[in-house]
């Protein structure tokens, strides 16, 4: 039988594993509580412990997800959900890399029309393309390619047009020169954005904090409330520049940075864990154990019944914040 | 009088806040109570008087002797008086600035003058990304006022410029001019990736540039204007006057959206 | 526990009661006087015990709320409270004024699931989600057919599923047309490829949801929301009822004229006589108050036209199957000729529907005014010599526009126990709510009178949960977790399959797939209280 936990990378029980994570967290002076990848309830129980020890909360694709979000906040956008891409896209602009293929099947409610589906690659000359391509569609005329134009006259015409990309692989200027396109056709026709979102949760745990703290990621509890610093909290600039000194890390594996404080690791179980102090096996969200996470299917929150019942990192976040309870 | 002068003890153990180091605030308050500000980050308290040694005096000027780059939001919302500081600092120096002169004999770190109002910034060393740019996911950028980096600036500077002189005598990283608004950003030196990328107005006017995104069209100079902008400029920069004295490239852009910004090379 | 709540003016219009006396809590239920000696005594003499607060319309939860939160991070610290608050202040705020439950009233049935997330993670006060329906293709495929049995199945097993305590329709058909890029959309416009007017889908869920027995009677929000000269639209609109019971959402929003020179005018004193001529018809107000907010909208036909006003400029849109949703940050200033317009009107409604148990006292948080101007408008309510001095201070050409300056109603204590206690405990079907008779929830609000009648319904001077005292002077005695009310209604099972192979064909997913099971929103309690239908 494998073990539980770690301590010291010697196995230990799991209480044990809790006093010491606890014991670590309330002795520091700047902890962070990164990674992150978790479902609602970890999440929850992270931003509970974060308020509890004064941490900051980060997540490990937190910068993708800021990319879009400053998009959103800094310009405005019009988006989208996975359903009604399927159900009434009758366009499909792919824009950049990781955004795989696009199913090209019929959309259902709109059976009269074929769908298109194109694609703008990623690389240096994508910034260019796309402001070239909103270029057309305003009317400048401009000198183009006839893929260029191709894709302007599609979007042009579509009763339901979608651009997708995924922020993890796209420039933010480019995100925001997409939107800011997808704005300009809407004065005369329909289209919409589909932002992929990012690994992890992440746009789950967003929407955790969100409405626990009032600011997106990433945030910070240091001073008795909540402070929203995207720069300031991020967990790989803190590590680098020394200014936290205790990790509390849930993810698939630890991070390239874990050498450089104390780390607590949240990990599935049979993950190495070499250099975590704390290392507290639990399982998997919506597999080993019910959970509700972002469904990139749908969009939205959704429920996801677990094959057994395996420790969730709630149930430890919650119990090392208990533990804190108790004045060392 | 002589100006009111903190001298550092030892480099910071956390980032610090510094906002409260304000002219017009520090002249409302006793020694004893400067020191007590408490100016942590982090769950660690820490008290002015624990980092600097404070030398009473005339708070109309403020000096810092001692910097760090973990010193933040030095002048940030500051509307009046002198801030100097005799070293580098941290991140959001002088930002929503309303008023008053900022010196940073040193480096600053990114979101320098962000959201500026007015008052002048100064940077004898390098800046950071997003200098006179915006704060994260707020949408007001430089609104006014005038800054001056001697060295080189970071990533995005000028982003979002509304209003206002942004000159950097130095090089600039990648995309300054983003999403401009209107105002003037000089780069004496090179520029890099996507200047002028979603600009809609204003004057971006760069030293070395290798070429122009597609969406910035190439048009005829009126040569009254450099020599205009030379008389504006002149006074805060040597370096940016005699880049206006070159041959001047003139292009029209970001043709993407409203297209009335104007990109002018000194040398492509 | 036996608590007493000694000595205090106890309005309870519901039970007929408004005289000094003593209310006895037991077991989180108002009990009759008992024989026995109190564990826990507390003095209110002097004060005034009201049932605890009930509002029926404040977008308080669901992805919209959220990505408000997500989009303002300018409005820091207290300003943050202009915009969307986290969830914590949220039901601490609410609960300082004296209010126990909440309805989140725009809540699309595929995002019901993170809704009752967020509704969990307020405290203190019991809250409630109305489901939407009425411009997603399911729906109106059935209404076409003319399927209304199906179609009231469905809106059971929608309500059911999302947790809802009622239904509710936004802009009905409006989004769908915007969809299909209709840019103007009133009460006899076809929705392109459906071939159903807003007035056929409005009519059909308003049946489907008196067939289920509903308490709520159907929760709209009507087309042209904002527009100058929208009057017309509301007036329609209580006229389609054709008698039946409707629920008109925020209806200062729809009490425009379009006279005066700037075309734009209140209208609200027309539609008062019409509310009032109808008694069908209930009406919650909308109100405007001044400062910094956040529109959060489903209305996203109206949310797009919305955005050039964003203030700061920013938005953002979302298109979904259904309504989507639209979040567009606006402040609303004094000096603003149309703004000040808005006010008035908001003012004239409430003084002019005569029965207070038809108008209900919302601003429709935060789209006319964050919930924290509530203390502020009550006062404007019970005092017309305040009304005087704010409309003062407002553009005479404005105020000239409206009716208001000549209105000296002022409400009473019984007046504002009924529309924001008794009717809206009624409005909902909750028997046990809004009153304090013996048998009712132990839910209460103390007040004690001062002359800024703001500052005492700002923070109440107790508040009582389940017949625990939560808050003292808005400072927090004990923490408290409330619950979700949802209805159960029953329903044809046939409606399953049918569900089953359209979501299959058309999204790819299971029908099941945004059910909201309770061990999602809460594993170690029931996060849901029951509440009955009618038949």
């Amino acid at each position: 039988m494998t073990a539980e936990a770690l301590l010291a990378g010697q196995p230990a029980s799991r209480a044990a594993a809790i006093a010491a994570a606890a014991a670590l967290l309330g002795a520091s002076a700047n902890p962070l509580i990164a990674g992150l990848a978790t479902d609602i309830d970890g999440a929850e129980a992270a931003i509970g412990l974060a308020r509890a020890v004064g941490g900051v909360l980060d997540h490990t694709a937190a910068a993708g997800g800021l990319r879009d979000l400053d998009v959103m906040r800094q310009a405005g956008w019009i988006t989208t959900t996975p359903l009604l891409v399927r159900a009434r896209a009758d366009c499909i602009l792919l824009v950049g890399d990781g955004v795989g293929d696009f199913p090209t099947t019929p959309p259902t409610l709109a059976p009269a029309q074929a769908r298109r589906v194109l694609r703008l690659p990623g690389g240096a000359a994508l910034p260019h393309s796309l402001a070239l391509l909103r270029a057309l569609l305003a009317g400048r005329k401009l000198a183009a390619s006839a893929a260029l134009h191709e894709i302007a006259e599609a979007l042009r015409t579509a009763q339901c047009g979608v651009v997708i990309w995924s922020a993890a692989h796209t420039d933010g200027l480019c995100i925001e020169m997409v939107c800011g396109m997808i704005d300009d056709l809407n004065r005369a026709t329909r289209c919409f954005g589909l932002p992929l979102p990012g690994p992890g949760n992440l746009a789950g745990v967003m929407q955790a904090i969100g409405w626990q703290c009032g600011f997106p990621l990433r945030v910070g509890f240091a001073r008795g409330h909540a402070e929203h610093d995207p720069w300031r909290f991020d967990a790989a600039r803190m590590a680098a520049a020394g200014e936290a000194d205790v990790a509390l890390w849930i993810g698939a594996a630890l991070p390239d940075w874990a050498a450089k404080m104390s780390m607590i690791a949240l990990l599935p179980a049979g993950t190495p864990a070499e250099g975590a102090e704390v290392t507290i096996f639990i399982g998997r969200p919506g597999v080993d154990h019910d959970a509700v996470l972002h469904e990139p299917a749908t969009g939205a929150l959704g429920f996801r019944r677990g094959q057994g019942d395996a420790l969730s990192a709630a149930a430890v976040l919650t119990a090392i914040t208990q533990a804190l309870g108790v004045p060392c | 009088m002589s100006a009111l002068c903190l001298t550092l003890r030892e480099a910071p153990a956390q980032r610090l806040d510094l906002s409260m180091l304000l002219p017009e605030r520090l002249a409302a308050l006793s020694p004893a109570e400067i020191e007590r500000l408490p100016v942590q980050t982090t769950r660690r308290a820490m008290r002015l008087g624990d980092v600097f040694r404070l030398r009473p005096g005339d708070a109309k000027e403020v000096v810092i002797e001692g910097g760090s780059a973990r010193f933040d939001c030095v002048g940030a919302c500051m509307s009046g008086g002198v801030l100097r500081v005799i070293g580098a600092v941290g991140q959001r120096a002088g930002c929503e600035m309303l008023g008053g002169h900022l010196l940073i004999e040193g480096d600053a770190g990114p979101f320098a003058a962000a959201g500026l109002r007015d008052g002048v910034v100064e940077i004898a060393g390098d800046a950071g990304d997003y200098l006179g740019g915006t704060l994260p996911g707020e949408r007001t950028g430089m609104a006014g006022g005038s800054v001056r980096v001697r060295g080189s600036a970071g990533a995005r500077a000028g982003d979002r410029l509304r209003r206002g002189l942004i000159i950097v005598e130095g090089d600039a990283g990648a995309d300054p001019g983003s999403r401009m608004l209107a105002g003037t950003l000089m780069i004496c030196g090179s520029a890099s990736g996507l200047a002028g990328y979603l600009m809609r107005r204003g004057t971006l006017v760069i030293g070395q540039f290798a070429k122009p995104g597609e969406t910035f069209q190439p048009c005829g100079l009126d040569p009254v204007f450099p020599r205009l902008l030379r008389r504006l400029i002149a006074p805060y920069s040597a370096d940016a006057a005699a880049m206006l004295d070159a041959p001047l490239s003139r292009f029209m852009g970001d043709l993407a959206g409203l297209g009335k910004g104007e990109m002018l090379i000194a040398q492509s | 526990m036996l608590t007493l709540l000694s000595g205090g003016r106890i309005v309870d219009p519901a039970n007929r009661r408004d005289a000094i006396g003593d209310l006895w809590l037991e077991d989180g239920l108002v009990i009759a006087p008992p024989d026995r000696a109190p564990d826990e005594r507390h003095d209110v003499s002097g004060c005034i015990v009201m049932a605890g607060g009930i509002d029926i319309h404040s977008h308080i939860a669901g992805t919209n709320v959220n990505t408000a939160r997500l989009l303002l991070p300018e409005l820091r610290g207290s300003a943050g409270f202009a915009g969307a608050p986290e969830s914590e202040a949220i039901g601490r705020l609410y609960a300082a004024m004296g209010f126990t439950l909440v309805v989140e009233p725009a809540i699309s049935p595929a995002v019901a699931l993170q809704a009752h997330r967020e509704l969990a993670a307020i405290p203190f006060i019991d809250k409630a989600i109305l489901s939407v329906l009425g411009n997603e293709d399911f729906g109106l495929q059935l209404i076409r057919a003319g399927e209304h049995t199906a179609l009231a199945d469905y809106v059971a097993r929608t309500l059911a599923a999302s947790g809802g305590l009622g239904l509710k329709t936004i802009n009905p058909g409006g989004a769908a047309a915007f969809a299909r890029n209709v840019r103007r959309f009133s009460l006899d416009d076809e929705v392109p490829e459906y071939g159903l007017t807003s007035r056929a889908i409005m009519r059909s869920l308003q049946q489907a949801a008196i067939r289920l027995g509903v308490p709520h009677p159907l929760h709209l929000h009507a087309n042209n929301l904002g527009l100058p000269g929208n009057v017309e639209s509301a007036l329609a609109t209580i006229e389609a009822a054709e008698g039946q019971p409707l629920h008109l959402a925020h209806l200062q929003f729809y009490a425009y004229g379009e006279e005066g020179p700037r075309k734009f005018s209140s209208a609200a004193a027309r539609l008062a006589e019409a509310v009032n001529a109808a008694p069908h018809i209930t009406a919650d107000v909308g109100q405007v108050m001044f400062g910094q907010t956040v529109t959060v909208s489903s209305d996203v036909l109206r949310q797009f036209g919305a955005r050039n006003q964003a203030s700061p400029a920013k938005s953002a849109l979302l298109e979904t199957d259904g309504n989507g949703g639209g979040i567009v940050p606006y402040r609303y200033r004094k000096e603003n000729f149309f703004n000040a317009v808005q006010w008035a009107a908001g003012l004239e409604l409430f003084l002019l529907i005569a029965d207070p148990w038809r108008v209900f006292f919302t601003t429709d948080h935060p789209n006319g005014a964050p919930f924290t101007a509530y203390p502020d408008l009550l006062a404007l309510l019970m005092d017309r010599d305040l009304r005087a001095a704010w409309i003062a201070e407002l553009p005479p050409e404005a105020m000239a526009m409206s009716t208001l300056p000549a209105l000296t109603r002022e409400y009473a204590w019984g007046e504002i126990a009924i529309m924001t206690r008794a009717a809206p405990a009624r409005l909902l079907g909750l028997a046990d709510r809004g009153h304090l008779g013996p048998g009712a929830r132990a839910d209460v609000a103390v007040y004690r009178p001062e002359a800024d009648r703001a500052a005492m319904f700002r923070n109440a001077a107790l508040v009582f949960k389940d017949g625990l005292p939560i808050l003292r002077e808005g400072r927090v005695l004990r923490p408290h977790r409330g619950r979700a009310l949802r209805l159960s209604p029953g329903f044809d099972a046939a409606i399953e399959p049918r569900l089953a192979r359209y979501y299959d064909a058309t999204f790819g997913l299971a029908h099941t797939a945004f059910d909201v099971p309770a061990e999602a929103i809460d594993r170690t309690r029931d996060p849901f209280e029951a509440v009955p239908c009618r038949n």
